[in-house]
């Protein structure tokens, strides 16, 4: 074999398979945001609601952004499904020499669906915030409220200096084998 | 009959098949992902320990899960109780993930495996325990586990006999030995739950003694240890158990100054802080040490947990505690509980009898002279090849005798955090510049950080002053022992400021071909010791495959690669060379 064609290694930075996944990803983000207008304003002219469609436009662009930031906020980290996991894997590069034509379109491409989960993800986000936003206001605040009336206390904060020890009661052994299908 | 060991979801996601109680490969997803310290569902190590063996999860009986979620699910909604509303933040943003991913371990399992049979789950602390004794030469031993956190438990100690495992006490969350250290680890500017060790290594740079360095008496005010080893924190020094940062502003406040920018440089408060966080950590672990000897009656110690990989610490343990001999999982992490959960399945729950002992690390996927070959020839590399090992380790020892910084690419990757002579970087540790060469050209990393050095184990004793007869953790470089005097301008770019040295001994039944290299080095330069530091640029996982060893090298300043018989020179291949300094970081 002679010497590669290629004259850079895959994944650094400024390769053009980094570029083209970046422009991929932004082109993807730019029609899931797309997609979800045409989608809203379907859903709505269906129902018979009429409203202009630069502003559900405007709406959906501001509920992606609001979704990304808040996922910045919380730092929520995305999970890697096994079937992502299992695609990244597959197109993981091993063979440094093969920067045939088609790598480059799949670069591209696997660009552009990371763009249309990113504008997804930022959705969900959004709507997550809410619902568990809500979830806590009306069930775990009154829990905690009880809790604080009742005197119950789920963590012990400070040392207390009386005692001769911390340590508590574990005794855990072996236990019967039905035991340990439980997740508790 | 197969069990398969998972661990995944919080760290250092892992996968471990054994068979009839012998553990065949194992290995963690970062290798596969390229993603540092992954913690997603480890299908890529799950399908390279099937593939190892050439079955199927048909073939698989049980699967061992390293924890009890629900148990798990229980504290963080203590947490959030009795911390409302401050915790808010984090409920908001931890909450999906249980909900999607972790509560739904059964599920996942049968979409993305197939597998039908049954789970079983075993306590963290528990699993970490069995990670250690059950895969350990002894029948007899106190058993002590520390960590950040599993379900409840942070710290636990117990008897470990034959089979079975019994964990007698326990400290809860939120008292953490584990997480006051990666509070300050933290507090220090470094990325947590991936950083501890280099507060250890910055630490000899402070004041360790305890009547001179102010900050150990200031973090004594966070911490109440009792005689009996057991100890509580005041938590309004810390934000942890509601908050995504870990240390509060009083804890900033009594420290003299906010937590540390990554970029700012790194002063004598700092290294006096991380020296007393050593301290009281080594305060701490002695006393439960000493308590769990008390209590079991038993010479044999085990560790397990990730606050067993305090290796300064555990250099000590044998010199300043009753115990006579001392065993440490190689991965005492997350990660070793894939072993563990699936060990303690077997001897504990099933009853079988023991029959294996971890003699090393060696578990990982290796590559085939056709593999590697096949690789090289697609790339385009220009290489050539050995005629025989023998002529392989001669010609490498003195590659590395004439200072050249070499990749060292043989067998099966190493299990663990620690690089072993798998998968390592190799160079001159006589050389006094050698330390600066590899900080600057090849791991891009912080300039108190030493490097360690690699000997054989019977040649340890000349130049390190270890425990006799030396222990097996030191296979695993767990423990550290000062470099004798007389050696240390020998091997300057091995020995730490404070003499000592992270050593890695290497029996010969091991590797043969590691311990041959470092005896022929030895016979060059009549210094048979290498440093060994791991095969990866600083904040990427150590290379798995060629491919990632191929690249780790064409990026950074090391000079040749050594895959199995195949030599590869970076100037050979300038076709294929890029910088990697600009991604380097934690």
């Amino acid at each position: 074999m002679g010497g590669s064609e290629i004259s850079e290694v895959p994944g650094a930075p400024g390769q053009p398979e980094a570029q083209l996944y970046r422009l991929g990803r932004n082109l993807g983000f730019i029609s899931g945001w797309a997609i979800f207008t045409l989608g809203l304003y379907l859903v709505l002219y269906l129902t018979h609601r009429k409203l202009p469609l630069v502003v559900i436009a405007l709406a959906a662009g501001a509920i992606a952004v609001a979704g990304k930031m808040l996922k910045r906020i919380f730092g929520e980290r995305e999970a890697l499904t096994s079937k992502t996991q299992a695609h990244l894997q597959k197109n993981a590069k091993g063979a440094i020499g093969e920067r045939l034509i088609g790598y480059y379109v799949h670069d591209y491409a696997q660009g552009l669906g990371a763009g249309f989960r990113e504008f997804g993800s930022a959705v969900s986000t959004l709507v997550n915030t809410l619902l568990l936003a809500v979830v806590y206001i009306l069930a775990v605040g009154p829990t905690s409220l009880i809790a604080k009336f009742a005197g119950k206390k789920f963590l012990q904060n400070a040392p207390e200096p009386e005692n001769e020890s911390y340590w508590e009661e574990l005794e855990l052994g072996t236990g019967k084998r039905e035991e340990y299908y439980r997740q508790f | 009959m197969y069990i398969l060991g998972i661990s995944c979801y919080y760290h250092d996601a892992a996968a471990a098949l054994i068979k009839d109680g012998i553990v065949l490969a194992a290995a963690e997803e970062e290798r596969f992902t390229r993603r540092k310290h992954d913690s997603s569902f480890p299908l890529n190590a799950i399908n390279y320990c099937l593939r190892s063996q050439g079955i199927s999860m048909n073939e698989i009986t049980y699967i061992a899960f390293y924890e009890k979620p629900l148990l798990k699910f229980e504290r963080l909604l203590s947490q959030h109780i009795q911390m409302f509303p401050r915790s808010f933040k984090t409920f908001v943003s931890s909450l999906p993930g249980w909900i999607n991913e972790k509560l739904r371990l059964p599920k996942t399992l049968r979409r993305q495996l197939g597998y039908k049979g049954p789970i079983l789950f075993i306590h963290h602390h528990m699993a970490h325990a069995a990670s250690s004794f059950l895969v350990s030469p002894f029948q007899k031993a106190a058993v002590v586990t520390m960590d950040g956190v599993g379900e409840w438990t942070t710290t636990t100690y117990g008897r470990g006999e034959g089979n079975h495992l019994h964990l007698s006490k326990e400290i809860r969350f939120p008292h953490s030995i584990g997480l006051l250290y990666s509070t300050i680890t933290g507090y220090l500017g470094f990325s947590v739950n991936n950083s501890e060790y280099k507060v250890m290594g910055l630490s000899p740079y402070g004041v360790m003694q305890r009547g001179n360095n102010e900050y150990y008496h200031k973090l004594k005010k966070v911490i109440d240890i009792k005689p009996d080893g057991s100890y509580r924190l005041d938590m309004r020094y810390f934000t942890y158990h509601y908050g995504d940062r870990m240390p509060s502003a009083a804890l900033c406040e009594l420290l003299d100054g906010p937590v540390r920018r990554p970029e700012e440089a790194i002063t004598q408060r700092h290294q006096d802080i991380a020296a007393a966080l050593q301290m009281i950590t080594e305060e701490v672990m002695a006393a439960v040490l000493q308590h769990a000897y008390e209590q079991s009656g038993c010479e044999n110690l085990v560790l397990g947990g990730g606050v067993a990989l305090n290796s300064v610490y555990n250099g000590k343990i044998l010199s300043s505690t009753p115990f006579k001999r001392v065993w440490i999982h190689p991965n005492a992490t997350d990660g070793g509980n894939s072993i563990g959960a699936a060990i303690y399945a077997y001897n504990a729950v099933l009853g079988y009898p023991r029959r294996y002992v971890l003699q090393d690390a060696y578990l990982g996927p290796a590559y085939s002279r056709r593999e590697i070959k096949d690789f090289l020839d697609n790339s385009g590399v220009r290489y050539s090849e050995f005629r025989s090992e023998d002529e392989c380790v001669s010609a490498t020892a003195r590659l590395i005798a004439g200072d050249l910084v070499v990749g060292w690419f043989q067998g099966r990757m190493e299990w663990g955090p620690r690089a072993l002579g798998a998968r390592s970087i190799l160079s001159n540790p006589c050389n006094p510049h050698m330390q600066e060469i590899l900080n600057e050209k090849v791991k891009h990393r912080e300039k108190f950080r030493p490097f360690a050095p690699v000997v054989c184990e019977d040649d340890a004793l000349k130049y390190f002053d270890c425990d006799v007869p030396i222990p097996e953790p030191t296979d695993f470089m767990l423990m550290v022992y000062p470099v004798r005097e007389q050696w240390r301008s020998v091997i300057p770019a091995v020995t730490h400021v404070d003499g000592s040295g992270r050593l890695q001994t290497i029996r010969r039944h091991q590797n043969p071909s590691y311990y041959d290299l470092i005896k022929e080095f030895g016979r060059i330069t009549g210094v048979p010791i290498l440093i060994n530091t791991s095969f990866n640029i600083r904040g990427e996982p150590i290379v798995c495959s060629p491919y990632d060893a191929y690249k780790c090298m064409m990026g950074t300043g090391i000079d040749c690669l050594v895959m199995e018989r195949f030599l590869i020179y970076r100037k050979d291949n300038p076709q294929h060379a890029w910088d990697s300094e600009s991604l380097a970081k934690d």
